[in-house]
C-alpha cells in the first residue's frame, strides 16, 4: 500500500464531510420553515479494494442524502385536515347564520311575533282605540321587517357561499396544475438520480393545501409521484391533470370532473362544508321559518277574515300573503287601520276577534307546538349545530396539531442537533486534512533520504 | 422524543391562542353581563331563554290589561256610586212624601225627582276611553235618552247587553263591565228611568205615585247594590291576578338570570387565573425558546 493512499482516503472524506457540513447548513437554514423536511447525509464506507490477498478500505462515502419523515404521520395529517376544515368552514358560516338571527334578544322574530301577539292581545281591551290599532300595523310592521332582513340576509350568506364555492374551486384547479408540474420535475430529478427533496417539500406544502379544500386520497409510487383523487374521480398524476367545475345538481352544489358528468361525492373539506351549507343547511332553516310564518299568515288571515272592522266590513285579510321571505300587511289596513278586523259580531266594543288572533301565540299549531316554540326550536337547533361544528373543529384541531408536532419531531430542524452534527463532521473534516498533513511529512521523510 | 425548534415554537403558541380564546370569552361575558350572546353559547340556554321571554312579555301585557280593566271598572263603581246616592235620596223623598203635611209640595218633589232622573241619566250614559261604561260593546251612541215629549227614556243603541271580556291570563278571560242591561234591564218597561218618570208625573198632577213603581225604584236600589258589590268583587280579583302576575314575572326573570347572568365574581377570578397562566407562559418561553446550543459554543 502507498503512500499515496493515504492522500485519496482523506481527500474523499474532506469531500464528503464538506458536503455533510453543506446538508447540515442547509437544515439549519431552514429551521424555522415550518414545511421544511430535515435532510441527512447517508453516510457509508467507501467500497474496498483487494489485493495482494488483503481487503484495503478506501475510506468513507455519501449515498445519498434522505427526507427524514413518517409516511403514516403525513397520510393522517392530511385525513384529518379534510375534517378539520370541513367543521371549521361549517363553524365560521354557521356562526355568521346564527348573528344575523339577533337572538336572544328584544330584537330577534321571537320576541318581535310574542309583541304581534301582544298587541292583538291589548287592542281586544279597547277595540275602537286608534293608537292601539297602530300599535298592532307595527308590531306587524316590525315583524315583516326583521322576517325580510333574516331572509335577505340568509340569501346574502347562501350567495356568498356560491362564490366562494367557485373560488375554491378554482383553488383546486390551481393546485392540481402545480402538483402535476412539481410530479413532472421530480420525475425529470429522479431520472438523473438527484434528490429533489426540496421540490417533494413544496409538493407536500400543495398536497396539504389541496386536503384542506377536499377529500382527497393520494397514492404515492416508487419514484414518489403523487397521484390523487378527488372523491374517487382521478384528479392528477404525473401526466395528466383533471380539471373540475362547480355545478348544482338537484338542488346540490358539487364538483364535476371535466372528463365525467356525474356529480363528486364531497364529505371532507372546505368544499364540502360549503356544499353542505348552501344545499342543506341554509335552505332547511329558510323552509322551517317559511314554514312558521306560513302558519302565522294562515291562521291570522283565517280569523281576521271572520270578523268585522270599525265599518262592519268584514271578509277582510290580515296579511296579503307571505312569499319569497316577504310578510306582506294588506295594504288597505296600512291605509286605514280602522280595517283592522277585532269584532266578531261588528259592534266597535267587541274584541272577541281580536282576542282568539293573540290567542293563536298559544296555540300549537305546529309540531305539537306554539309558532314561537316552533321558532325557538329553530334557533336552538342552529345555535346546537352551530355549536356542535365549533367542538368537532376543536377537536379536529387538537389531533391535527398532535399530528403536526408529531411530524414536527421527526421531520423538522433541531439546532441543538445539526449543531452537534456540525461539530462531528467538524472534527472529521479536521482529522482528515491532519491525515493529509500526516502523509505529507512522510512522503517529505522518504524523499528526504534520498 | 425527539423536540424540534418548530415543535416548541408551535406547541407555545397553540397554548398561548387557547388562553387568549378563554380570555376573549370571560371578557365577553363580563361586559355584556350575559353567558349566552349567540345561541350557540348554550342551545339548551337560548331555548329556555327564548320560551321564557316569551312568557314575561305575555304576562307584561295581561298585566297592562289588567290596569287599565282597573280603570274601566274603577269608572264603571264611580258612576254605580253616583246612581246609588241619587237612590239614597228617592228613598228619603219617598218617605217625606208620604208625610201628609208634605202633601201640598207635590209638585216640588216632582221637580226633585226630575233633576234625579237627570243625574242618573247622566251618570248611566258616562264613558271611558270612548267607551260607554253600561252601553254594551256597542258605542255608537250614548246608550239611554228622552224621547222628544221627555215622556219617556228610550234606549238608543241596538243592544246594552254586550259583555266587555279581557284576556288576564293565557287561558283566562275576564268581564270588566256591568251591562246596561245587566244594571237597568229592559229600558221600556219597568225600568228605573221609566218608573221614576211615571212617578214624576203624578206628582206633578198632585197624586201619589203608584206603589208599584216605587218598589221598581227600590228593587232597581237593590239590584245596584249587588252590582256594586260584583264590580267590587273583580275589581279585587284584578288585584289579586296582578299580585300573581308580578310574582310569576318575578320568577321567570329570576329563572332566565339563572341561565344567562354571568357570576361576575367567579368569571374575574376565572379571567384572573388565565392572566396568571398567560404571564407565566410568556416568561417560560421567553427564556427558553431562544437557547439552543449556539449560545454555548
Amino acid at each position: 500500500m502507498g503512500i499515496s493512499r493515504v492522500f485519496d482516503i482523506s481527500k474523499r472524506s474532506l469531500a464528503t464531510y464538506q458536503k455533510a457540513i453543506d446538508i447540515t447548513s442547509h437544515n439549519i437554514a431552514n429551521a424555522a420553515n415550518a414545511n421544511y423536511t430535515r435532510q441527512r447525509a447517508r453516510i457509508s464506507t467507501e467500497v474496498p479494494e483487494k489485493s495482494a490477498q488483503f481487503v484495503w478500505g478506501t475510506g468513507v462515502k455519501i449515498d445519498g442524502i434522505d427526507r427524514v419523515r413518517d409516511r403514516l404521520v403525513e397520510a393522517q395529517i392530511i385525513s384529518n385536515a379534510q375534517s378539520y376544515s370541513n367543521y371549521n368552514k361549517q363553524s365560521v358560516v354557521l356562526g355568521q347564520i346564527e348573528q344575523l338571527f339577533s337572538e336572544p334578544s328584544e330584537l330577534g322574530i321571537g320576541n318581535l311575533m310574542t309583541k304581534f301577539f301582544n298587541s292583538w292581545s291589548e287592542l281586544s281591551v279597547t277595540p275602537n282605540s286608534p293608537a292601539l290599532r297602530n300599535n298592532v300595523i307595527f308590531s306587524a310592521q316590525n315583524l315583516a321587517d326583521k322576517v325580510r332582513n333574516v331572509n335577505n340576509d340568509l340569501n346574502t350568506i347562501r350567495a356568498d357561499v356560491f362564490s366562494e364555492f367557485k373560488e375554491k374551486t378554482d383553488e383546486v384547479n390551481t393546485l392540481l396544475s402545480e402538483i402535476n408540474e412539481f410530479n413532472r420535475q421530480i420525475f425529470s430529478f429522479k431520472s438523473t438520480n438527484q434528490s429533489p427533496n426540496d421540490l417533494l417539500d413544496q409538493r407536500d406544502v400543495l398536497v396539504n393545501d389541496l386536503s384542506k379544500l377536499v377529500n382527497i386520497k393520494v397514492h404515492y409510487d416508487q419514484n414518489n409521484m403523487a397521484t390523487i383523487s378527488i372523491g374517487g374521480v382521478f384528479a392528477v398524476d404525473q401526466s395528466f391533470t383533471n380539471s373540475f367545475d362547480m355545478q348544482v345538481i338537484n338542488n346540490k352544489l358539487t364538483l364535476v370532473a371535466s372528463n365525467n358528468p356525474n356529480p363528486i361525492e364531497l364529505n371532507g373539506g372546505e368544499l364540502y362544508a360549503l356544499s353542505d351549507t348552501y344545499s342543506n343547511k341554509i335552505t332547511s332553516y329558510q323552509s322551517k321559518l317559511d314554514l312558521i310564518m306560513n302558519k302565522l299568515v294562515e291562521s291570522t288571515n283565517t280569523i281576521h277574515q271572520s270578523g268585522y272592522d270599525l265599518n262592519k266590513s268584514t271578509g277582510i285579510k290580515f296579511f296579503e300573503g307571505y312569499s319569497s321571505g316577504e310578510l306582506v300587511i294588506n295594504g288597505d289596513i296600512l291605509s286605514d287601520p280602522a280595517m283592522i278586523a277585532a269584532s266578531s259580531d261588528g259592534n266597535v266594543g267587541n274584541g272577541q276577534l281580536a282576542r282568539s288572533i293573540a290567542d293563536i301565540a298559544n296555540t300549537n299549531l305546529l309540531n305539537g307546538q306554539t309558532l314561537t316554540e316552533n321558532y325557538a326550536s329553530l334557533i336552538s337547533n342552529i345555535g346546537n349545530q352551530k355549536l356542535t361544528n365549533e367542538k368537532l373543529a376543536e377537536a379536529n384541531q387538537m389531533v391535527l396539531e398532535n399530528l403536526e408536532q408529531q411530524r414536527a419531531s421527526i421531520s423538522s430542524v433541531s439546532i441543538d442537533e445539526e449543531m452537534t452534527e456540525i461539530i462531528k463532521y467538524q472534527r472529521s473534516f479536521d482529522a482528515s486534512a491532519k491525515l493529509i498533513q500526516i502523509a505529507n511529512q512522510m512522503l517529505e521523510q522518504i524523499v528526504g533520504l534520498i | 422524543m425527539r423536540v424540534s425548534d418548530v415543535m416548541m415554537g408551535k406547541s407555545f403558541l397553540a397554548n398561548l391562542s387557547q388562553m387568549k380564546n378563554n380570555m376573549d370569552k370571560i371578557n365577553r361575558e363580563i361586559y355584556t353581563g350575559s353567558k349566552i350572546n349567540k345561541p350557540s353559547d348554550s342551545p339548551g340556554g337560548t331555548l329556555k331563554v327564548l320560551n321564557l321571554n316569551e312568557s314575561i312579555a305575555k304576562g307584561e301585557s295581561y298585566k297592562k290589561n289588567i290596569a287599565y280593566s282597573q280603570s274601566f271598572l274603577n269608572e264603571s263603581i264611580s258612576a254605580m256610586e253616583e246612581i246609588e246616592s241619587e237612590m239614597g235620596n228617592l228613598e228619603q223623598l219617598f218617605t217625606e212624601i208620604n208625610n201628609a203635611s208634605n202633601q201640598p209640595y207635590l209638585k216640588n218633589y216632582s221637580q226633585k225627582i226630575g233633576l234625579s232622573i237627570d243625574s242618573i241619566l247622566s251618570a248611566a250614559n258616562r264613558s271611558y276611553d270612548g267607551k260607554y261604561l253600561f252601553g254594551g260593546t256597542d258605542f255608537s251612541s250614548h246608550p239611554f235618552e228622552y224621547n222628544a215629549d221627555k215622556s219617556a227614556v228610550e234606549q238608543q243603541v241596538d243592544s246594552i247587553t254586550g259583555e266587555h271580556n279581557v284576556k288576564i291570563g293565557p287561558t283566562t278571560i275576564q268581564k270588566i263591565n256591568v251591562t246596561g242591561g245587566e244594571l237597568f234591564g229592559t229600558i221600556g218597561s219597568g225600568d228605573v228611568f221609566n218608573s221614576l218618570i211615571s212617578i214624576k208625573n203624578k206628582l206633578a198632577e198632585g197624586e201619589m205615585p203608584t206603589q208599584n213603581d216605587i218598589d221598581k225604584v227600590k228593587d232597581f236600589h237593590t239590584d245596584l247594590l249587588d252590582k256594586l258589590s260584583y264590580a267590587g268583587n273583580i275589581s279585587n280579583y284584578l288585584d289579586n291576578a296582578d299580585a300573581m302576575l308580578d310574582n310569576r314575572i318575578l320568577n321567570l326573570k329570576n329563572l332566565v338570570s339563572i341561565e344567562r347572568d354571568v357570576d361576575v365574581a367567579e368569571s374575574v377570578i376565572e379571567l384572573q387565573n388565565q392572566e396568571y397562566m398567560m404571564q407565566v407562559a410568556y416568561k417560560t418561553a421567553s427564556s427558553l425558546l431562544p437557547k439552543s446550543l449556539v449560545d454555548y459554543l
